[in-house]
Order: C-alpha cells, then structure tokens, then sequence
C-alpha cells in the first residue's frame, strides 16, 4: 500500500529533518520511500515543504498532490496539494484540520520550540501506523540530543483525540493566532495612520 | 550491504567517483550545489580527488578542462545559468578534445529565474550553447539509481569520444531521495580507462591544444589550417563520426506503459516519473541518451503511434527535434515556473488531445497580496 505524506513548512522549522528521519527509519524497516525536498531560494523563513512516500512496491512518482497525511507547519506552502488527514500547528486557517499546539507543546514539554518538530514526526508515525520501534527510531535520528529528541517523539506518538482536544484548548494564542490578529482589517484601518501594532508579525522562525 | 536513502545530486558524485573521477572544480548554485559540498568532504578525506571551489564556473570550467589535459578524470556540476557560462569552454573542449564530464542540473531560466524550481529548458543549450558545429553527447536520468549508472556512463562516453559529455539532471532529479545500494552497483560498472597521453607525458603522438585550426597529422603538423577548408573537413568529420559511433553504443530509451494505447507520450528526467500514474492510458518513449537524439529509434516507436505527445518543462525544446527527426508534427504540452505536477500533465494532455493548443490558460495578475500559487507543483 502507497502512503503520500506532505510537510508543509517554513525553512528553519526543520522539515526536511522530520522527512529525512522518517525516511531513514522506513528504509531500515525494509520499505521503499521517496523523499523531494522542494524550497523557496530565501531559505529561512520561506517554504519549505518535502514529500515523502513509502511503499512495498517501487514509486514511480514522487510527488504528492494528493496527501493521505499532511503536516502543515505553517502558512507559505502549495495550495493545491489535498490532504485527507491534516494536522496543523495550532492557528493555522486549514479546514478540517487537527490543531496541535506543536511549538507551545516543544517549548513546555522539552524546552525548547524546536521540539514541536519532532513531536509532530511522533504524531506521523502513529497516524502512518508505523510500529514506535525505539531502537530503530534512535539509530535514525541525528547524532545530537538524542533522549530528547526520542522523548518528544514518543509524546507525540503516544497522543491520543482527548489529549489533542485538550491540549489545544489549553495552549496559549500561537504565533499564528497573533499575526492573523495584529493584521486583521478591522486594526489596519483605525484612524488612518500606522502604529506598531498595524505592522504585520512575521512568522518567527523556531530554529 | 548499504541500502540507504540516497540522493540524485550525491549518487551522481558516487558515480563519478565509481568512474575514477579524480578532479573536481566548481562554483555552487541551486540545485547542483550538493555535488560540490560533497566533493570538497570526499576530497578532505580522500586527496586522490583534487577539488577546487573556482571564483565562477568561467574557471571552473577551464580548470576541468585543464585538469583533462593533464591527465586527470574530470567533472564539474552546475545549473543553467552557470552552464551558459561555460559555453566557451565546453565549445574549445569539443575543439580539441578533452574528455571531461558537464552536469547541468536544470532549474527555471532565463537568467537567474525561479533558482530553487525545476525545469527542463537546457535541452537546446546543450545541442548549440557554443558557436560552430560540434556533436555533443548527453544523457539525462529519471531515478536516482540512473543518475549513479549514468553518470558513469558520461565519462566512459567522454574518454571513449574523447569530448566533454554532459550529465542532464534537473531540480527535482537532483534533491530526491531513494532507497539504493550504491556499493552493490559499483561492483557490476564497467570503467573506461584514459587512452590519450597527457599534456607533459611527451610521447611520440602529438597533441594540440590550440582552439584554432591547426594541422594535427602529415607534414605540416603543428602549423596553422585557418584558411584550409579540406583539413577542417577532416578534423570535423572525424570528430563528429567518432561521437556517433560512440553515442550508438549508449543509444539508451525507454518504451513502455501501455504499448498497445493509441497515444505516445514522450517525456523524460522527472516529468516521466511524475507522468508515470498515466501509465495504463498511454505509451512512453523517454530519451536517456538526450543527445544525438535517437532519430532511428523514434521514427520507429512513433509509427506505431496515431498521436504523439511531447510533455516536457520548457517550450518545445524536445518537440522541435522529434519534429525534425520524424517528420511529423507532435503535440507539445510545455510545463513552464516549476510546475511540474500530474495534474498539469493530465490538464495539458487533455487539452492537447481534445484539439485545443499547447499554451496553458494565463492566470490574471492578482489584484490583492495573497498566497502565491507559483511555488512548486502549486
């Protein structure tokens, strides 16, 4: 059976990592996998997306327009790629997706922002029904901050519809939230002139 | 056994390697870059490989060409706007001869256009990029197993034609991963040793090096032909003879999909791949061997054939030389900013088919900043 996965991403949030470990761990588990990278030329902070496929069979072609799982990380990518099941960072305006607060969560649970990558690679695996072989995800993953790393994978795996719920109810106005605040018409337009809050909040990078 | 992900830019430095390549210069740009931030690694812990980061692809491509001279098996890899650059060099290679290997890793042009998006617009270039005549080999995989045997292929072609021969790749080509056993393939390749004396080795066979018309064999060896259109019939005949005698042994294609469809579609490098859920409604021929195109083996397939179809990510490039070859008029669907998705093969074909022309619906310019549609296969 042919499973499309598609990240969608800015660079810096470390798409390509979340593809490249899911790849390797596939490819030690026998499978065979595709993975297309495809950016913007301004690297950090524009789109950043990969495609990954895995199969028993050969993939003929590799790239996904039509997603059995899409990631959405943030808000620069393709627009035409479809998605049956979607989960997006909390704050994203995707239709029908699941929000995790993936950056809130890396930054709570583990410190750091940057976690919410690989808690996002936990939820992948378990929405691709890919067995949580611990072993195997150690040895596919960079050499540096491997237990943490591990960690959050295993939080993001081990998420469950109540705990997602919830957790999204708790987290605090993402980054997307904020910005589509700052700029929404109604502020833009007071009293003519422009004042800091008019301006237009760049998505901050997590790297 | 190392059955790994491995990407199309880093099996085409593998291959190169497999082949003996022992020199490397080159300047980075999107999306060939891997291969130069590979080969300066490899060369650190390997200093059989010579590596050079060149100011420009001007030098880089002299330095190859130098390194050739001098004995060494040499290649460089770049993308459109720098294979322009090397024009001049790649012409005085095939002038005097110098087995070398080109990749050209294609992305959207002219000019420095969409430097990260893929395309296929440097099928022309490679034929006539330089001035004069010349017959220049190229090949131009669609997996990255391919990039790996072909690239090998490119310099036993570039010593056996003793001419530079150009590696075709293209953004997507360059930066996907598959599962493969590099190490396995590397123990059924075949390689081409160096023939012809190097510069400094002083044997008894002259060699020249000069761009202009000098005379290389009988007693005026060594003088000027600038005005002596019988010895330049025999030097570019020569040439142009042993290139297709050499490009008849790598007369590489594929024909299949479903060939018993009324429809052909040409395609090759990623559009064949991105083609390929097409696969029950028509036939493919996809060119390997891009140059000297394959007119023998495409007038035979595309007899079979009541239509014809060129899908390929530039305006025609391809199609016009199939035209030329098989004296027939082919429908062409260009995919054109980096959008090389099924669904705009499928949208052109159709369109095609059903009578309607090859250019796409034109977007309007938006009136708003919104999202842009252009990235990619958006």
């Amino acid at each position: 059976m042919t499973t499309r996965i598609a990240l969608d991403g800015v660079g810096g949030q470390g798409v390509r990592v979340i593809a490249g470990i899911m790849g390797n761990l596939l490819a030690r588990m026998g499978k065979q996998v595709t993975i297309l990278f495809d950016y913007d030329s301004s690297v950090r902070g524009s789109m950043s997306d990969a495609f990954l496929i895995f199969d028993d069979e050969p993939i003929a072609n590799p790239v996904v327009e039509e997603a059995d799982i899409m990631l959405k990380l943030a808000d620069k990518g393709h627009m035409r790629i479809h998605g049956h099941k979607i989960v997006a960072d909390l704050g994203l305006d995707v239709p029908g997706a699941e929000q995790i607060p993936f950056a809130s969560l890396g930054s709570q649970q583990f410190g750091k922002e940057l976690f919410g990558n690989m808690i996002a690679l936990g939820r992948l695996l378990r929405l691709a029904e890919i067995e949580f072989d611990e072993t195997a995800i150690r040895e596919s993953l960079p050499r540096r901050f491997v237990d943490e790393n591990l960690a959050a994978i295993r939080f993001g795996y081990d998420l469950e519809p109540d705990d997602i719920a919830r957790l999204a109810a708790e987290a605090p106005p993402s980054r997307f939230q904020m910005n589509a605040a700052a700029t929404a018409p109604d502020r833009r337009a007071v009293g003519g002139g422009l004042d800091a809050s008019d301006l237009p909040v760049e998505v901050a990078e997590t790297g | 056994m190392t059955r790994r992900l491995t990407q199309g830019n880093e099996a085409v430095f593998r291959g190169a390697i497999a082949a003996g390549a022992n020199y490397y210069a080159g300047y980075p740009i999107s999306p060939s870059t891997e291969i130069l931030n590979i080969a300066s690694g490899w060369a650190a812990e390997h200093p059989e490989l010579r590596f050079l980061q060149a100011e420009d692809e001007i030098a880089s491509a002299n330095a190859v060409i130098g390194a050739s001279l001098a004995g060494a098996k040499a290649f460089t890899a770049t993308s459109g706007p720098g294979f322009t650059l090397m024009q001049e060099a790649i012409g005085y290679a095939q002038k005097v001869g110098v087995p070398s290997v080109f990749v050209d890793v294609q992305r959207v042009g002219p000019s420095t256009g969409m430097a990260t998006m893929p395309a296929q617009g440097d099928i022309g270039q490679v034929k006539w990029g330089s001035a004069g005549d010349y017959t220049p080999i190229a090949f131009y995989p669609n997996s990255v197993e391919e990039a790996f045997r072909l690239t090998i292929d490119a310099f036993n072609a570039a010593e056996e034609s003793r001419s530079p021969v150009i590696l075709l790749s293209d953004t997507f080509i360059a930066h996907l991963n598959e599962v493969v056993d590099l190490d396995e393939l590397v123990a059924s390749i075949e390689v081409v040793p160096r023939a012809i004396p190097a510069l400094g080795d002083f044997t008894d066979a002259p060699r020249f090096f000069a761009g202009v018309l000098m005379y290389e064999h009988g007693p005026m060896a060594g003088e000027p032909a600038t005005a002596d259109a019988d010895e330049y019939l025999r030097q570019f005949y020569a040439a142009k003879h042993r290139h297709l005698e050499v490009a008849a042994r790598y007369a590489r294609y594929e024909h299949g999909w479903n060939v018993e469809a009324d429809v052909l579609l040409i395609c090759f490098g990623i559009v064949s791949r991105v083609a390929a859920p097409l696969r029950d409604e028509f036939a493919l021929f996809r060119p390997i061997r891009i140059h000297p195109v394959l007119g023998d083996e495409l007038r035979e397939v595309c007899a079979r054939y009541r239509e014809v179809v060129v899908v390929e990510a530039n305006d025609g490039q391809y199609a016009d030389m199939v035209e030329l070859a098989i004296h027939r008029q082919v429908k062409r669907v260009p995919l054109l900013g980096g959008r090389i998705s099924l669904e705009a093969v499928r949208e052109g074909v159709d369109r095609v088919l059903g009578g309607g022309p090859s250019e796409p619906p034109i977007p309007e310019t938006p009136h708003e900043r919104g999202p842009r549609a252009t990235l990619g296969v958006g």
